[in-house]
């Protein structure tokens, strides 16, 4: 931001805006690089790879990668399970944090330590030491290798509650008396006073959850077999293991499934930046 | 005996805040049902589930039989295990503490330049936003001893051809610096957010003293990022100490386990071994570690603060 004093030096000198430019384009180019040697991969046949020294650019442009994904693998499957998936989990965890954390930020209620402290402790439980009990919950309830079973156990994770406290306890507690004085009942604060105030932080919160459900991989490994039911992670790292690797599949396959969460996160990063994960994740 | 009105009235007061508090706790567990349903069934029942597995053998394939504390001992003298412990925490070692000072070098920088912070913050968020999966499999294939990117240009430099997760002691450092590769955009986000909320005017009060740059970042900004900081080791732990999809993906353990961590053993007893007492056992143990390593640390934290 141009003529802003900075942190790190109040006047920045040109030579530390230019190293700082130098760290930086380096950082991009390494943060990046990874991700053209997979575009230009994508086009290649994979015996093509080997020769030495690379070619960089395919010559000829090769789609027959990008047609195995949908004709011989059911990518169009792992694609849609993974949204279909991902938005349920979102919409649900929308409306399951909002009301948990209003509650928590700004209603008086007995044990309330004790639910903000044993929903604390389980932000510290590893999702993978739940892996084996919640395999076999799962099998009971006879939901395994089913999508349900891919959207409900995820949907205990409270750290989208406290992210949600967090905005929430930035709303006046004036606006929220007078509302009562009105005779508006909890959740019509909810709805009509709060959620309005909050709404670029529900943004982030939708994206946070959005993507985390996303990119999961070990727990849909463990409930979902059936491949057509499966996700986008899983069905990626299943294209690996059949036979010799692939390379152009599944550079082909990573690469449209980088898409929706990139084209997420360019329309919301205003408001991703501006409300920060860390600060709202602060506890 | 006859009660008078004041009384009454006392007691009809009483009662209406009783019901008052009745109606007030009502409304808020009804705010809070959803989520403590599903974290009752979910993430309360699954801890204690653990617990009663590990005195239990078979359950998968066979019926659950009692095994009294023959998984704890299994567990306990199991040498892979101590393997897999040691290996997290080497990865964690390497990694957190990488990262944090990347971080920290890219949000100083970030916050240093003049324009086009707003495109490479983008950029830089990148590899974050990816599956780890999906940036396990890219590394893989990124640092291929035959056609990898990284092995190319080492190849035209020193002419060397490199297997860096062949050899069990560059496995688990070449996953660290993948996941440092990965993490680098969060924590450096994280670190300038927290870096913009310090006030300036310290640091021109600082500089009026004769703080010069490095004085001012060495007692100014780092102990003013304190709770960030603080956020972020204890955020790193719980997230590091799980670390699988890139070992499934990269070495699956290997070579000689020197790759095996917690989240992989677990794994392996459950869908290899069908060996679930033994897992859970060892997914137990995996909880109050990472329990009380977070205790431990937001105590020692809330102490210096």
């Amino acid at each position: 931001m141009p003529g802003r004093p900075s942190r790190l030096a109040l006047e920045p000198s040109a030579a530390a805006r230019w190293l700082a430019a130098l760290v930086l384009i380096v950082t991009a180019i390494i943060s990046l690089a990874p991700f053209f040697y997979v575009v230009s991969t994508s086009f290649k046949e994979t015996r093509s790879l080997f020769t030495y020294p690379p070619h960089w650019f395919p010559d000829p442009i090769y789609f027959g990668n990008y047609l195995a994904l949908f004709e011989k693998h059911p990518f169009g499957w792992w694609l849609a399970n993974t949204l279909l998936v991902s938005s349920v989990v979102t919409v649900l965890k929308f409306f399951i944090d909002g009301m948990a954390a209003y509650a928590l930020a700004k209603l008086d209620f007995r044990g309330k330590r004790l639910v903000v402290t044993a929903l604390l402790v389980s932000v510290a439980i590893p999702l993978a030491a739940l892996l084996i009990p919640l395999f076999l919950i799962v099998r009971s309830l006879g939901i395994i290798d089913t999508r349900i079973a891919l959207i409900l156990p995820p949907l205990a994770n409270p750290l989208g509650v406290f992210m949600i406290r967090a905005f929430i306890a930035g709303v006046p507690d004036e606006l929220i008396q007078s509302a009562r004085m009105d005779g508006a009942g909890e959740f019509e604060i909810l709805r009509r006073v709060v959620v309005p105030l909050i709404r670029p932080g529900l943004v982030v919160h939708a994206t946070f959850i959005f993507s985390n459900q996303y990119t999961s991989f070990l727990w849909p490994l463990v409930a979902v077999r059936d491949t057509q039911k499966q996700v986008i992670t899983v069905g990626i790292s299943s294209l690996r293991a059949i036979f010799t690797v692939d390379w152009g599949l599944i550079s082909a396959a990573s690469l449209i499934a980088a898409i929706p969460l990139t084209v997420i996160f360019i329309l919301f990063q205003r408001a991703f930046f501006q409300q920060s994960l860390a600060g709202a994740l602060k506890e | 005996m006859a009660a008078t009105p004041s009384q009454f009235s006392a007691i009809e007061h009483q009662t209406r805040r009783a019901s008052a508090a009745l109606r007030r706790d009502l409304t808020a567990y009804a705010f809070l049902a959803p989520i403590l349903l599903f974290f009752i069934v979910f993430m309360a029942l699954p801890v204690v589930w653990l617990f009663y597995l590990s005195f239990q053998n078979d359950g998968i394939l066979a019926p659950a039989r009692f095994a009294g504390l023959d998984n704890w001992r299994r567990t306990f003298a199991d040498r892979l295990v101590l393997k897999c412990i040691g290996n997290t925490l080497y990865y964690c070692l390497i990694a957190i503490p990488t990262v944090f000072v990347l971080g920290m070098i890219v949000a100083l920088s970030l916050e240093t330049i003049r324009r086009g912070a707003a495109i490479l913050r983008v950029i830089i968020y990148f590899p974050t936003l990816q599956a780890s999966l999906i940036v396990a499999l890219i590394w893989t294939f990124m640092i291929h001893p035959d056609f990898g990117l990284l092995n190319i240009v080492i190849r035209a430099a020193t002419g060397v051809k490199m297997n860096f997760l062949g050899n069990p002691a560059s496995a688990m450092p070449t996953i660290a610096m993948i996941e440092v590769w990965k993490g680098l955009g969060f924590w450096a986000i994280l670190f300038l957010s927290g870096l913009l909320a310090l006030p300036l005017d310290l640091y021109h009060a600082a500089e009026l003293d004769g703080a010069g740059p490095v004085r001012r970042f060495f007692s100014l900004t780092l102990p003013l990022m304190k709770p960030t900081f603080y956020f972020a080791v204890i955020f790193a732990t719980i997230v590091n100490l799980q670390l699988f999809d890139s070992v499934f993906v990269l070495t699956d353990g290997g070579p000689v386990n020197s790759t095996a961590t917690i989240a992989w053993y677990i794994y392996r007893s459950l869908f290899t071994f069908s060996d679930p007492g033994f897992g859970a056992t060892l997914s137990f143990v995996l909880v109050i570690v990472v329990v009380s390593l977070t205790a431990l640390q937001s105590w020692l934290m809330r102490a210096r603060v």
